[in-house]
């Protein structure tokens, strides 16, 4: 295939913004509280962005605002230069060029449909060609035999079901690429096994993709740059490297001292159980959302709400106490 | 006689399945001592909790136990009279569950279901007496202002919470040994180090004897004196958890340290173990890791004999034809 763009494909130029999200809020009916409070962030064409945090903080309400699933209170969401796809309005071209791969590859393939028939249903509603050949290309791609393919999603394990969604995600060519815990429900071997297939598969498409997971270690493992979260708010957010050895807001060092760790010494004591206690159940309207578990926090932190401010060129942080240099 | 707390020689644990008999467990040794914690890892379908659940006769009726000792403190539990379970399960040996949701009946208060705990155990308890042990167990395992909390409900607490109150309910009959199977699989990385915590310090307080069933290396490195990996329903390797972690033995062992991500690796650097633990074990020839071991794939003895755990030097032991030892 030719590297040159077309109508369905246009040529984005490495390091502008694919995708971009100002000071974004969403709230549900069923809840009193926002769960996105104002999230900033952008998304470089070709780079992986990864997205960690705790349960509840926000990390999938945000996918489904990228995608347009669901309507924000105020901000500006902007995804390849346009509206988020969204499900009603949004060409079927623009809804492929950024696709999802869910957390639970037991949930998200129709269990009575053989792999053929999962794999050929997006490439054929996209007008792409759908061939058997085609399909056996994409099971290439994701490194399954195509003895799968007359098979039903029951017949095959965990991480082959999860290469089959990248391989369906993929299969349109998109230009971005969701993924919401991607390897949580997988063992630790199969876990490093698709972590090794998306780097391998961004590296040889191109695409630029958000990774959303719990684990620190697992989203060190792929990302070029780490949004920090914490109830719906990006507390940090900068190149991988210097977020993990440096990490500049309190939250961001207590989730990399809680990471288990196969090394011997006593590692990172000084850190360890900082966070005290869990978040808060209710909303706190003014000051700094993480002060009830923060060990730093004083008086102004009560008060005035830490805004995301840059602190190094490759680092942006969101506390009145930044740790480190 | 034994002076171990628990020993174990050669317990097989089989299901039959129409026609089919599927092993699950298949002759493993393993001793625990008083005050002593045993981390025992391994991929999903291993046979880390159908090993749990024998010693706490727990298992389904169609599963056949055979072993040649089984022996808990003077007890024999493969020959446990019926009634007989009551004395030993939930008072000598405390049990902790991975779902901390599943675990707690959601209509009755957690007081209760604490009390029932006690009261079943302890008939001459008055109600008095089992309201203040509740209030100071659940203090202990750090949950602040227990006495305002007894007629909370499950769904009013956390998960992190829940699982505190579920350590608490092992723990009320002061046992001899716990058993934690999945313990903090199901929490927040930050709960999850604070539990672990918590389980540390309860096991040196009470000087138990702990069984902590994971799936991670890491997790079980921050808790266990000693390791036994699991494969396929066998031990593969045991010895003190900091050097099985530094030097590991079997390619099995040193395949799932090369897999586990950890801050610290570089990017991209996790090694993956090809294809996927056997399903079923039926009647095996050779060692059961062979297909995925980088070492001894095309080695003859690796073939045709199964390897059985061997005694190596400094209390360690490996079951591979391709160590020498």
């Amino acid at each position: 295939m030719s590297r040159g763009g077309d109508l369905m494909n246009p040529i984005i130029a490495a390091g502008s913004t694919v995708v971009t999200l100002q000071d974004v809020r969403v709230s549900y009916r069923s809840r009193a509280e926002p769960i996105l409070r104002g999230v900033t962030l952008t998304l470089s064409a070709g780079e992986t962005l990864g997205v960690v945090g705790e349960s509840g903080c926000g990390k999938t309400t945000l996918l489904r605002t990228i995608l347009g699933l669901i309507p924000t209170d105020s901000g500006v969401v902007e995804v390849l230069g346009g509206d988020p796809p969204g499900l009603k309005d949004g060409s079927p071209a623009s809804r492929a060029a950024i696709q999802l791969v869910h957390q639970d590859p037991f949930a998200s393939l129709n269990p009575r449909m053989t792999i053929r028939q999962i794999l050929q249903a997006p490439l054929r509603i996209n007008g792409y060609e759908h061939s058997a050949s085609r399909v056996r290309e994409l099971l290439d791609m994701v490194g399954l035999s195509h003895s799968v393919l007359e098979n039903l999603p029951a017949q095959l394990s965990g991480g082959q079901r999860q290469r089959i969604a990248i391989a369906r995600a993929l299969s349109i060519k998109p230009k971005v690429l969701l993924l919401d815990e991607p390897v949580s429900a997988l063992d630790v071997s199969v876990q490093a096994q698709v972590i090794n297939l998306i780097n391998d598969l961004q590296g040889s498409q191109g695409f630029s993709c958000i990774f959303v997971s719990h684990d620190l270690a697992v989203v060190a493992q792929v990302a070029n740059r780490i949004a920090v979260m914490y109830l719906g708010q990006v507390v940090e957010i900068g190149d991988t490297d210097s977020v993990l050895t440096e990490p500049a807001h309190p939250y961001s060092m207590a989730l990399a001292a809680s990471v288990p760790s196969l090394r011997q010494e006593p590692r990172g004591e000084s850190w360890r159980g900082l966070a005290v206690g869990e978040p808060p159940s209710e909303m706190m309207t003014s000051g700094c959302t993480f002060r009830s578990r923060c060990w730093v926090a004083t008086s102004r932190c009560d008060v005035e709400t830490p805004r995301l401010v840059e602190r190094t060129s490759s680092r942006q942080v969101a506390c009145h106490h930044p740790q480190g240099r | 006689m034994s002076s171990h707390l628990l020993e174990i020689r050669n317990l097989s644990v089989r299901f039959q399945s129409g026609s089919h008999q599927l092993t699950a467990v298949d002759g493993v040794d393993l001793t625990i001592d008083k005050g002593e914690t045993l981390g025992i890892v391994g991929e999903s379908g291993c046979g880390k909790t159908v090993l749990a659940t024998s010693l706490l006769g727990l298992l389904p009726s169609s599963a056949r136990v055979a072993t040649h000792r089984l022996q808990f403190s003077g007890i024999d539990l493969s020959n446990v009279p019926s009634g007989g379970w009551r004395s030993i399960r939930g008072r000598r040996i405390g049990m902790v569950f991975q779902d901390p949701t599943t675990a707690l009946n959601p209509l009755r208060t957690i007081g209760s279901q604490l009390a029932e705990s006690i009261a079943i155990h302890d008939r001459s308890a008055t109600s008095r007496e089992i309201r203040k042990r509740i209030i100071d167990l659940l203090e202990s395992v750090g949950i602040a202002g227990a006495s305002g909390r007894l007629s909370d409900y499950p769904h009013q607490w956390s998960g992190g919470m829940r699982q505190r109150a579920l350590i608490a309910m092992a723990i009320s009959n002061s046992p001899d040994l716990l058993i934690a199977d999945e313990p903090t699989t199901a929490l927040d990385v930050t709960i999850q180090a604070q539990v672990l915590e918590l389980l540390r310090s309860i096991q040196r307080e009470r000087e138990l004897a702990m069984i902590f069933i994971s799936h991670s290396l890491g997790v079980v490195n921050s808790i266990a004196d000693r390791i036994s990996v699991m494969y396929a329903g066998r031990i593969v390797e045991s010895g003190p958890c900091s050097e099985v972690l530094t030097t590991p033995s079997h390619p099995y062992t040193r395949a799932l340290i090369d897999c586990f991500p950890e801050i610290g690796r570089s990017r991209g650097s996790l090694v993956a173990i090809d294809g996927q633990p056997p399903r079923h074990i039926g009647k095996i020839d050779g060692c059961r890791f062979r297909d995925r071991c980088n070492v001894g794939r095309d080695r003859l003895d690796c073939v045709s004999h199964d390897p059985v755990l061997k005694r190596a030097a400094g209390d360690r032991s490996v079951a591979c034809h391709a160590v020498v030892i």
